[in-house]
């Protein structure tokens, strides 16, 4: 058995104001979650949440094997969403999220404001957000709810990741230009698996209790807000990450000017953002290529150890 | 690489010091050395051994196996990896030129490097602190001082219920892998997957998971209607919560934040 979905920061990755300024943004956000639960969820539905986070919790455990040792997973967020709906579901992942870092030391008790906004809080408005408008797009045809199950997995991982890669970026901890293709790439694989969970689990609820899956009366209430949230974070990460991973510099100038850089104010700091990449005359196109060449060499090793890991574990 | 999720399960018994300790100190203390942590420039390597030596102590005062607490912080994530290294690589800062043979050179960033190692470092010394006062320390008193440091009445009772679900639902989830595993074996040594394709074996883990979700709604009904038969009206009760903190606690949660404030200024002080 693995780690659940590999997306939480450690303590020690974000630089104080980055974690700091995410804290409040979560706060708030789970404060309206909690006022919109209390008016609209009465105590029934209290019990619920709880055993659904623990449910999800325990879903992250399942995997299934790819190739050469990966495996796909469950991060939740979006079945979350498509049971209990978009506040509920932000309650649900908080509670995922928070009792991960806290019992079991998976991700950092200082980053959790950050691992809560990209999990909680990016993850499930992404996901509302996306489901929504499949649904609207195509109707509540079977295979169109299976498609709005697997879109809702898909983009909810993909543009939380960009959300994390975007924090290690401004906290100087890695440079945009490799941890924005490194995180997107791999969670753009890492969703398909999430992508295919989510829909296989709808289309089982779907052929035992299709009534779980349909809207709920509440859900209307004050849901544009979260609608909204994930279609502004949607279009900015997904602009402003590959702006920023062709120039790295320019973040880091920006992230210095804005104070977020504690650890790299110590002096002798001149970037000079090319690698030695022989044969390539485009500056931005050699960066972005030395980059993906990095991560491919320690994914590779990664990949190596794991699977020496996994025949030894068959072995016994 | 990850460890199984019970080897890393929280709370381990025991009688100690740090285990007798008020859990809201012990919140306190673990804040205090974490933002510490974090305000620590790179390359203070002095400091760092002196965060070191602050967590030794409150190792041995924990009266845990070393070897437990060593194992249970070896949760170096792959991606976030992947993020951190490639970047001693760039031309940045003060770097050297390595040529290993004609041709082929790559830069090697020492200024990156010590960048990556402090963050490691400091990244590790987190974690670990973590570990062990979590170690020490049950969730339900980790609540309860949550609770008293102002947690909303709802996130309590929300945490309380997974936490109290939390290993009923991955026994339930035990059983439905071994479900799993009792109709699709694997030939020892051999890499082929069983039970077809990649496609296949994503709806059946997709298949798992629905079933997971609901038979946790089916449980969620009946223990609320059992809550409601016990009088449930929300808030969870404990003792520890109740009991105002002594002249004594305060002063040593007043002594922690000097002492954070100390090795802040300490690190910066060497590092001008």
């Amino acid at each position: 058995m693995k780690a659940p979905v590999p997306m939480h920061i450690p303590d020690g990755f974000l630089s104080v104001a980055v974690s700091g300024i995410l804290w409040v943004v979560s706060l708030i956000f789970i404060f309206i979650a909690l006022k919109k639960a209390g008016k609209e969820i009465d105590e029934s539905r209290l019990p619920l949440v709880g055993v659904l986070a623990a449910a999800i919790f325990a879903g992250q455990m399942l995997n299934f094997a790819v190739a050469g040792g990966t495996s796909g997973h469950l991060l939740g967020a979006a079945l979350a969403v498509l049971l209990v709906g978009p506040w509920p579901a932000v309650l649900v992942m908080t509670s995922v999220v928070t009792v991960q870092a806290l019992v079991f030391q998976d991700g950092g008790v200082l980053t959790l404001g950050a691992n809560l906004f990209n999990m909680a809080i990016v993850g499930v408005a992404v996901a509302y957000f996306v489901s929504d408008l499949f649904k609207h797009w195509f109707g509540d045809k079977r295979w169109a709810t299976l498609l709005t199950a697997f879109a809702a997995g898909w983009f909810s991982i993909f543009i939380a990741a960009l959300a994390a890669s975007l924090e290690l970026a401004f906290s100087g901890t890695s440079p945009a230009n490799i941890a924005i293709p490194a995180m997107g790439g791999i969670h753009a694989l890492i969703g398909i698996g999430e992508g295919l969970i989510t829909l296989g689990a709808v289309s089982l609820i779907m052929s035992s209790k299709p009534q779980l899956l349909e809207k709920k009366a509440e859900e209307k209430v004050g849901s544009s807000f979260v609608w909204i949230s994930g279609l502004v974070l949607t279009v900015v990460l997904l602009i402003i990450s590959p702006l920023a991973s062709s120039k790295p510099d320019g973040l880091e100038w920006v992230a210095e000017k804005l104070g977020f850089l504690i650890m790299a104010q110590d002096a002798s700091y001149h970037i000079i953002p090319d690698y030695v990449l022989p044969g390539i005359q485009n500056e931005a196109l050699a960066t972005i290529m030395a980059g993906a060449v990095g991560v491919v060499i320690v994914m590779a090793l990664v990949l190596l150890l794991t699977r020496r890991k996994t025949s030894q574990t068959a072995k016994h | 690489m990850p460890v199984d999720i019970e080897q890393r399960a929280s709370y381990e018994y025991g009688d100690s010091l740090l285990h007798l300790c008020d859990a809201r100190i012990k919140i306190t203390l673990l804040m205090v050395y974490l933002i510490t942590t974090a305000l620590l420039p790179v390359g203070a390597w002095a400091v760092y051994l002196l965060m070191g030596g602050v967590l030794l102590i409150v190792a041995v005062l924990s009266e845990i196996p070393a070897s437990l607490l060593l194992k249970r912080a070896l949760l170096l994530e792959v991606p976030i990896l992947l993020v951190l290294i490639p970047q001693i690589f760039l031309k940045t800062g003060n770097f050297i030129e390595i040529n290993p043979w004609s041709g082929f050179a790559f830069s090697l960033s020492l200024t990156r490097l010590e960048r990556v190692a402090s963050l490691l470092v400091r990244s590790w010394l987190s974690l670990q602190f973590a570990v062990i006062i979590m170690s020490a320390t049950r969730f339900e008193d980790v609540l309860a001082g949550l609770r008293a440091c102002g947690l909303p009445r709802m996130l309590t009772a929300i945490f309380g219920l997974m936490w109290r679900y939390l290993y009923v639902l991955l026994d339930e989830m035990h059983n439905l892998t071994q479900a799993r595993r009792a109709r699709s074996s694997t030939l020892q040594g051999s890499f082929k997957q069983a039970g077809g394709s990649v496609w296949w074996r994503a709806q059946v883990t997709g298949g798992m998971a629905g079933m997971l979700m609901l038979r946790s709604l089916d449980r969620s009904q009946r223990i609320y209607q059992a809550m409601q038969a016990r009088g449930y009206d929300g808030e969870i009760r404990s003792e520890a919560a109740a009991i105002p903190l002594t002249k004594a606690q305060y002063f040593s949660i007043a002594a922690f934040i000097l002492a954070g404030l100390l090795m802040v200024l300490l690190a910066n002080g060497m590092a001008a």
